[in-house]
């Protein structure tokens, strides 16, 4: 029972992660109908950026800081460079494309800094929380990337839905026509969702590489659980990532938790896999989809 | 098809003569080009002709490695028999694959195909007594008797190899010009077109899966020959990546377009990893080097030049050759600039 | 309704030029409309009218001529260029969307040039008092509209932002005539007291010429005629040619 907790407790930490990577994933595919197979390779860069500076300034948070910075810089960046001249092209050429940034980042950051596996530091402490004798299997840095992904989600929300830029962002994104007409500039609204999803990333990677070190790969697997997640709960939702994210965390956490003999922790990408292949083909809008459906 | 097998008999005798004047190192990298091409070939035909992404292609090689080296140690039979039957297993796993992602396009195929190539090969991490785990399994293949006792077998492997890809190239050029390939280009350019015209639009779709995982496995197979050693390390996602980017260099739907991106691809790395270490970088940055170039490549490639290389020799030489089968829609970058259309290549 | 000062201005379409790849869809398209006054485009399907407004508009690049509307060039702007210029281009069939609300939507039309907090605020409610029907569901979707209230929306949206020019694609399509009826006579009133310069295309000729002051007829991106509303109505050798009744 106590094992159950520990898992489902730390299960949603981890999921809180993939939210992150989904819901950046979630933003540009709003804007653009383009999956960034980057957005992996592009936090793994700026985490590594964050490292130098915590090397140099022993500061964790102005690494964080900067990083974060990178991020939404990197963003911005990659969607006036490579992405616009894609936009009206066909899809296999924008999905090229961010391999292409993808193995591009990864090997810069092999030239720039190695490949070993690198360690991360954290917010604050890890040591495990308890209630009276229990230990609750998560730590006080979990809680806080816990805290700092449903943060950053909710800033995201609030600004979409009350604010004049929010109101721009959605509108492009639902009727790119109609918004134009509206005098809604749609070219720097699409560069806009890519930094603020190139922001989302900076934070998971930030988050996420004490737990799995740092090295150029590193992201490879948390984009594609990220992606699992974003499918999960819709690629038009953001409530639905965070969802999908939690489900998706404390499901794998299980499998790694329970399937015996050690294996778990191998079979973790397999399960992956196989839920997001059986939810491709029974719920491909995903599992919260409402009655909402994208007009053409 | 005259021209395919023209186009063949002319490779197969360069090979030939390549693989006796070069050195035995030379004939290794020969070797490997092949191993590339064939699988080069069956993703090209499966993302160019069909319309599939797939990133996932390495955990195919993965499969036809993995078989042939089981088979290798646990029975006795004939290499040539074994490499069948590891070509009919991927074929297998190409089955399943593309049957679950028959309904899928776009993104969504990309995500769940990149997928399979991160999750698959930690199968063999996860039951390491039947995989051999991170060590991996041994493969040895040893030189048929008639040729001799002091015929170098990298030379042997390089013809074989060599042999592999041309008739693998042979068979792709010959489906892609018959109604296979026809069903192939329909399903492509406009699903609900080919389905009102009568093709099976699923069962082509999964026909392309079969096929090109097919070859993936049997370049799977050959590249653990002539490496001696099929283990988890070897299929990392770059792999696939690797495959997608010779298939883009060359030429995405072209099949001599997949021995150009195989070549450029392994000399690439061979010659950038030389330069490195020559000077003085560590092996680390050199390993790198090339990975950042490929990266970079895609990129360019797909910006400036979407039809690669073959693109760029058929552009020379037209005037002379006239229609090419493979390709009679408009490559990658023509199509006129559609307001809110994404279309499949 | 106030007008915070808009006056309409001239819109002179000269030489106009324009198309889709090998199609051209206008050619050599001359019209002036004058400042404040509603002129109905007219013509067969196909006959080029959407693709007038689309290029006035700037969604559609014209190949020759040039486009003015007052002492604005608007010729070879970008559609956000030419809705910070005061050009409210409300298109056929979607010009709602359906997945904001009503009040959204509404403040869509604000968004083009700056407008103070208050300003909006006054804005808003003065196109509430008109149109009682959005008043009622300024929080709902708009996907829950009907056809009659969505073009309601769609053309309280173009005047909040205080257009200078105002073209209207097929307002009345899909409705039901005395919904249709109603929109036509919307636009006529909103034209007169705010002096809006406004272009109107319409299918249903007959209706069109009945609140616009000039009539422009086009036919496989010609002009084949232009005149005062009520001759054109009156002149039924034309009217049976090329508007159908």
């Amino acid at each position: 029972m106590v094992e159950f907790l520990q898992l489902t407790l730390s299960g949603i930490v981890f999921g809180m992660i993939y939210a992150a990577i989904a819901l950046s994933l979630v933003l540009i595919w709003r804007g653009t109908r383009l999956l960034n197979f980057a957005q992996g390779g592009m936090a793994m860069f700026t985490t590594f950026v964050a490292l130098e500076i915590v090397y140099k300034t022993h500061s964790y948070w102005l690494g964080f800081v900067v990083a974060l910075a990178a991020g939404l810089a990197l963003g911005a960046v990659t969607e006036l460079t490579i992405i616009r001249p894609t936009l009206n092209k066909p899809e296999l050429n924008s999905v090229i494309v961010t391999i292409g940034l993808l193995v591009l980042l990864e090997g810069l950051a092999g030239i720039l800094y190695g490949g070993q596996y690198r360690s991360f530091p954290t917010a604050f402490s890890q040591s495990g929380l308890h209630i009276g004798k229990t230990a609750l299997g998560v730590g006080r840095d979990d809680v806080f990337v816990a805290l700092a992904v449903l943060a950053t989600t909710l800033i995201l929300a609030v600004v979409f839905r009350y604010t004049s830029a929010g109101l721009r962002m959605r509108a492009a994104a639902f009727n790119a026509t109609v918004a134009r007409l509206a005098g809604i500039r749609v070219a720097r609204v699409l560069t806009v969702g890519w930094a603020l999803a190139g922001l989302l990333g900076a934070l998971a990677g930030l988050l996420v590489s004490p737990s799995t070190y740092l090295y150029p790969d590193s992201m490879d697997a948390i984009f594609v659980y990220g992606f699992t997640a974003a499918v999960l709960g819709g690629l038009d939702s953001p409530a639905g990532s965070v969802a999908g994210g939690v489900i998706l965390g404390v499901g794998l956490n299980y499998v790694a938790g329970y399937v015996g003999g050690g294996r778990g922790s191998d079979l973790e990408s397999i399960a992956a896999m196989g839920l997001l292949v059986i939810v491709l083909m029974l719920r491909p809008a995903g599992l919260f989809a409402g009655a909402k459906t994208r007009r053409v | 098809m005259r021209r395919a097998l023209a186009g063949v008999l002319i490779t197969a005798v360069v090979v030939w003569v390549l693989s006796v004047k070069l050195s035995a190192f030379r004939d290794f990298q020969i070797a490997e080009i092949a191993a590339y091409t064939t699988a080069v070939a069956g993703l090209t035909v499966l993302t160019g002709l069909s319309g599939q992404i797939s990133l996932g292609h390495g955990a195919f090689m993965a499969v036809g490695a993995y078989t042939i080296a089981l088979l290798m140690l646990h029975l006795n039979w004939s290499f040539y028999l074994v490499l069948v039957l590891a070509g009919l297993a991927t074929a297998g796993a190409g089955a399943v694959v593309g049957i679950a992602a028959a309904r899928l396009s776009g993104p969504y195929l990309a995500g769940a195909t990149l997928m399979l190539g991160i999750a698959l090969p930690s199968i063999a991490n996860a039951y390491p007594g039947v995989f051999g785990g991170e060590q991996g399994l041994p493969v040895t293949l040893a030189t048929p008797g008639f040729l001799g006792v002091s015929f170098p077998p990298t030379r042997w492997q390089a013809w074989l190899a060599g042999a592999v890809a041309l008739v693998v190239l042979l068979a792709l050029a010959s489906l892609s010009r018959g109604r296979v390939g026809r069903d192939w280009r329909a399903v492509r350019d406009d699903e609900v077109a080919a389905a009102l015209a009568g093709v099976n639009v699923a069962r082509a779709r999964v026909l392309a899966f079969v096929i090109s995982a097919a070859c993936a496995g049997l370049a799977g197979a050959m590249l653990a020959v002539i490496t001696n050693l099929v283990a988890p390390g070897g299929y990392p996602v770059t792999l696939s990546i690797t495959l997608l980017t010779a298939a883009v260099i060359g030429g995405i739907g072209t099949l001599p377009g997949a021995i150009w991106g195989s070549i450029v691809v392994v000399v690439l790395q061979t010659y950038i990893t030389d330069l490195a270490t020559s000077h003085g970088l560590s092996p680390t940055v050199g390993a790198n080097i090339p990975v950042a170039a490929y990266g970079a490549i895609l990129i360019l490639v797909m910006l400036v030049f979407p039809q690669g290389l073959q693109g760029a020799i058929r552009k020379l030489l037209t005037g002379f050759a006239g229609a090419t089968p493979l390709r009679r829609n408009p490559a990658p970058d023509e199509s006129p600039e559609k307001e809110g259309t994404h279309e499949l290549l | 309704m106030t007008d915070g000062g808009i006056t309409g201005q001239a819109l002179r379409i000269d030489g106009v030029t324009a198309g889709y790849g090998e199609v051209t869809a206008l050619d050599r398209v001359t019209i002036e409309a004058k400042p404040a006054s509603i002129t109905a485009v007219l013509g067969a399907n196909g006959a080029g009218k959407t693709t007038l407004l689309r290029t006035i508009s700037g969604l559609v690049r014209a190949r020759q001529g040039t486009i003015t509307l007052g002492e604005d060039d608007l010729t070879g702007k970008t559609p956000e260029g030419t809705a910070r210029s005061g050009v409210a281009h409300v298109p056929e069939g979607h010009g709602v969307i359906a997945e904001l609300t009503v009040e959204e939507n509404l403040r869509l039309g604000m968004l083009s040039r700056p407008v103070p907090r208050a300003e909006k605020a006054v804005r808003l409610d003065e196109a509430y008092q008109r149109f009682t029907a959005l008043a009622d569901r300024r929080r709902k979707l708009a996907a829950t509209l009907s056809g009659g209230e969505r073009q309601m929306l769609v053309i309280a949206r173009a005047l909040l932002a205080r257009p200078r020019l105002l073209l209207l694609d097929e307002p009345s399509l899909g409705l039901a005539p005395r919904v249709m009826a109603q929109v036509l006579d919307l636009v006529a009133s909103l034209s007169r007291e705010s002096g809006i310069t406004t272009v109107l295309v319409e299918q249903n000729a007959k209706a069109a010429l009945a609140i616009a002051d000039t009539g422009v007829v086009l036919n496989l991106g010609r002009v084949v005629a232009t005149a005062r509303a009520g001759d054109l109505a009156e002149d039924v050798a034309l009217r049976h040619h090329y508007l159908g009744f």
